[in-house]
């Protein structure tokens, strides 16, 4: 019986903590060189899509520009544009944002952007927050943050229309609350008809979206009982959406580490974690949390007190909350450097870093992503390599031939579409 | 014996005794042919530069003048006395008054001699000026005037690329210019609501068209009506990076109702309303491509900061239509300001924009001249090129013109010296534009678009000043 097949994602991770912009083999973050490199390492390694984030505002730390992450990065789609002409078959997917854009100009760019790919073009659908990105838009914060779902379904059902319209010229007409369009497709029907569709988000209203309309969900839960319980969630939201529950491919987001024995590769990854937390990230990390400025906090020595917890404020602007609770987490810290006997900035490297599964040898890397994949745990793994252009390199000349060895991952590509080589039907 | 040249006045005694020698030597040749063109005098108020040319014993050799003819820089009374002949005193003359002309800013000169001086026609060739049309004074003269024309620098081309909605026409379009040595594409957009056609988006167009074209620069037209001009703004900039240095951005504005109802944002505006708000759009994303200064990004491992924060600025436009707080999210491309291009005639909405926020201000039809001169009296100390549209089947021969290409080549001098223009866009079929970027162009095209116009790189409006500068 055939094994499930495993699917990969390369993730250009940018302006985030992850890209270890010290060492010197990191390389460029927006030269377009970069990108290109990056991309057709990807495609060397037969993975299926490259992924870039977007940003519409400069992240924000106490209410300055955020300084110590990459910072910077090219418009998602141009940078794509480019890269479609110098790669044949890896897709390409942008992350694009339903509260910022109008449906006829987003329709008519992603459309463009599979014209020139051939059919290899993605859109990983996010929504926008309010006030923060509106600065830079002339609706400026005009969105309650309630309202965001529901204006990305009603913007994802215009495009799709406009997109499936393309075949007959036929005129689009949306009337609701967010949108009064009468539009007409203005690009020849496309290699994908309708590009792929990503998401991203893990709210309840993230995860309906996506098994209403996504071709591939990109998740935070690598390996675990989370990772369990989120791929039954979403196989039973796509059932209850009428789809088949493997309509969707799951692609939890994971750095790993490579190594000739199983102890260098975990070296490699506590360095990698220690170096992503250099000492004014670890103050800033505690600042986020405690809610206030700790100016010249020694991160080799201990956490400040619980008490110092200022509630309710928010020093960070422009990312991912992921807690909600400041105290609670400042508990956690407090609680693990006791048991452990840990420096404040150890720390933070032990709870703000990612936990990847995969680290090891490239043949135990290559053991893990097949059982995970067989499990059904997710589909494969959207990798972030901390490095930037190269970070793929071994893995893509020492891990993908052990995949290829263990029967889960392609030897050569199924079609030339993104869809085909998705497997994901039309929707 | 050596040569020495010197500048004289016009009323000069040893220029005036060789005009008078010239004239008896010249014009009884010209005797039965003068009823059908009578004789152009020169008013010495029009002459800028006169030379002489003398021999190391002092003795006068040679004389040559230029002038000012209504748009022309024109080359006039060049005369060698015999005892200059054999040194070599004509070829001395033409250098030293084309070097004059390029100093009293002529990016071309022009001559006009006569049909019975093969001589001269030959001397002229040989010197690499090219049969023109004739002009100012001479036009329709085509018995007795003989005109040429040389470029006394490269001149600048530009084409317009169509869009069908297919890649392959317009990416093909643009490698074939690549290759025919012009400067710049200028790629059409379709509009927001189909009207007109199967078009791709432009900039999106253009990062495809920069990655396979490898020295020509694209500025895609983008509309900023509809759009937003934070989006816009990135986009021009990403393709900047994409380009190396080689983007442009044509500028437009949409009143259509088609496109608003497409977009349905907001009603259509008048075009002068549009054009009013463009302006505004052009300066946030002229503040947004310099809110990083140059230097931002140092990665500094000691200090753990991958950017000087102070070298990035939020911009706080602020206008009647929209706010942006900015900065980009894009560091400063290789152009800083990346060169934009607005159309513009003389009576248009267009123009006090285009005085404004152009770097390049595209004129055409027979009143371009005047929309030149016009943007550039508005437009003051502001430093902006002007292109003139140029339709390569309209090009008009000279009697006594030699092959096509130098024909098209003379025809886009005429054309850009009567308009004031720094350069032309060609915009015949792409197959015409082809072959007149190659006859026309004179150089590989090199270096970013910025660099091939003339503009300097300047640094950001938000940088602070040097250490150690005055104060």
């Amino acid at each position: 019986m055939t094994k499930r097949q495993v699917h990969l994602g390369a993730h250009f991770p940018g302006v985030n903590a992850t890209t270890i912009w010290t060492r010197p083999e990191s390389g460029s973050q927006i030269e377009p060189s970069s990108f290109v490199q990056f991309a057709q390492t990807a495609e060397r390694g037969l993975m299926d899509l490259m992924f870039l984030a977007e940003g519409l505002r400069l992240r924000e730390h106490a209410g300055q520009i955020h300084d110590l992450d990459v910072v910077g990065r090219p418009d998602t789609l141009v940078q794509l544009a480019q890269v479609a002409r110098v790669t044949q078959h890896i897709g390409l997917v942008a992350t694009l944002s339903t509260t910022f854009n109008e449906p006829a100009e987003f329709a008519r760019q992603l459309a463009t952007l599979d014209q020139l790919s051939n059919g290899r073009a993605a859109w990983n659908l996010v929504t926008s927050h309010g006030a923060f990105f509106g600065a830079n838009f002339r609706r400026g914060g005009f969105l309650a943050d309630d309202d965001r779902y529901a204006r990305a379904e009603s913007f994802a059902d215009a495009v799709f229309a406009l997109w499936d319209a393309a075949g007959t010229g036929e005129e689009v007409r949306v009337s609701d609350r967010f949108f009064d369009v009468a539009a007409r497709p203005t690009v020849p029907p496309t290699p994908q008809g309708r590009p792929v569709v990503m998401q991203a988000g893990v709210s309840p209203e993230g995860r309906e979206i996506a098994a209403r309309y996504a071709d591939a969900i990109f998740s935070p839960f690598a390996s675990g009982p989370a990772a369990e319980s989120f791929a039954a969630d979403i196989r039973a939201r796509l059932v209850a959406h009428g789809r088949a529950d493997d309509a969707l491919k799951i692609l939890p987001g994971a750095s790993f580490a490579l190594g000739d024995t199983r102890e260098e590769a975990l070296e490699r990854a506590r360095r990698d974690q220690w170096d992503q937390v250099s000492p004014a990230t670890a103050v800033r990390q505690i600042e986020t949390i405690w809610g206030r400025r700790f100016d010249g906090l020694d991160v080799d020595g201990p956490l400040p007190p619980l008490e110092d917890v200022v509630e309710g404020v928010e020093l960070s602007a422009g990312r991912a909350k992921v807690h909600a609770d400041q105290r609670a987490q400042a508990a956690e810290l407090i609680e693990r450097a006791a048991a452990e006997g840990l420096s404040a900035r150890a720390a933070v490297v032990a709870t703000t870093t990612r936990r990847s599964p995969l680290v090891g040898t490239p043949a135990d890397v290559a053991r893990i992503i097949d059982e995970t994949v067989q499990n059904r745990v997710s589909d494969g793994f959207m990798l972030i390599p901390s490095i930037t252009p190269t970070g793929l390199d071994r893995f893509v000349d020492q891990v993908v031939p052990e995949l290829q060895e263990r029967g889960c991952y392609r030897s050569e590509w199924e079609g030339t579409t993104l869809r085909e080589n998705l497997g994901s039907a039309r929707a | 014996m050596t040569v020495r040249i010197e500048r004289a006045d016009w009323s000069d005694p040893r220029v005036v005794a060789f005009r008078e020698q010239m004239d008896a030597e010249i014009q009884p040749r010209y005797a039965h042919l003068r009823h059908l063109a009578p004789r152009v005098e020169v008013d010495p108020a029009t002459v800028l530069v006169t030379l002489v040319a003398t021999r190391s014993d002092g003795e006068p050799v040679g004389t040559v003048a230029l002038k000012r003819t209504g748009a022309f820089g024109e080359v006039k009374r060049l005369f060698v006395h015999d005892r200059g002949r054999r040194l070599g005193v004509a070829r001395a003359l033409m250098g030293a008054i084309e070097q004059a002309a390029r100093e009293e800013g002529f990016r071309e000169a022009f001559l006009q001699t006569g049909s019975e001086q093969p001589q001269a026609m030959a001397l002229y060739e040989r010197e690499g000026w090219i049969p023109v049309v004739p002009y100012g004074p001479y036009a329709g003269d085509t018995v007795l005037s003989r005109c040429y024309v040389k470029d006394l620098e490269a001149p600048f081309v530009a084409a317009v690329v169509q869009q069908d909605g297919t890649v392959d026409r317009a990416l093909s379009a643009i490698s074939s210019l690549d290759a025919s040595g012009a400067d710049l594409a200028l790629l059409e957009d379709g509009t927001l609501d189909g009207a007109g056609g199967w078009s791709l988006d432009a900039p999106l167009l253009a990062a495809a068209a920069v990655t396979e074209s490898p020295r020509i620069a694209v500025a895609p037209r983008v509309r900023v009506t509809h759009t937003e001009p934070f989006n816009v703004a990135k986009a021009i900039q990403s393709l900047d990076w994409s380009a190396a240095g080689r983007a442009g951005w044509v500028a437009d504005v949409s009143a259509s109702a088609g496109e608003a109802a497409a977009v349905g944002r907001r009603a259509a505006p008048s075009t002068d309303e549009a054009w009013a708000e463009a302006e505004a759009v052009i300066d946030a994303a002229r503040r947004l491509w310099d809110s990083w200064e140059d230097d931002a990004e140092i990665r500094d491992a000691a200090t753990g900061r991958y950017i000087d924060a102070s070298r990035v600025h939020y911009v706080d436009a602020e206008n009647p239509w929209f706010r942006i707080k900015g900065p980009s999210i894009v560091p400063r491309s290789p152009q800083g300001q990346i060169p934009v291009v607005i159309e513009a005639d003389a009576a248009g909405p267009a123009i006090a924009a285009a005085a404004r926020e152009a770097d390049v201000v595209r004129v055409a039809g027979p009143r371009a001249g005047e929309a030149s001169r016009r943007v550039r009296e508005l437009a003051g100390e502001r430093e902006i090129r002007v292109l003139v549209d140029l339709d390569p089947s309209e090009a008009v021969a000279a009697p006594h013109a030699r092959t096509d290409d130098e024909q098209l080549a003379a025809w886009a001098a005429f054309v850009r010296a009567e308009a004031h223009a720094d350069g032309v866009v060609l915009i015949g079929t792409t197959e015409q534009n082809v072959r007149a970027a190659r006859a026309i162009a004179r150089r590989e095209p090199a270096g970013t678009l910025r660099e091939r116009l003339g503009l300097a790189r300047p640094i950001s409006r938000y940088a602070r000043p040097a250490e150690g500068a005055a104060r």
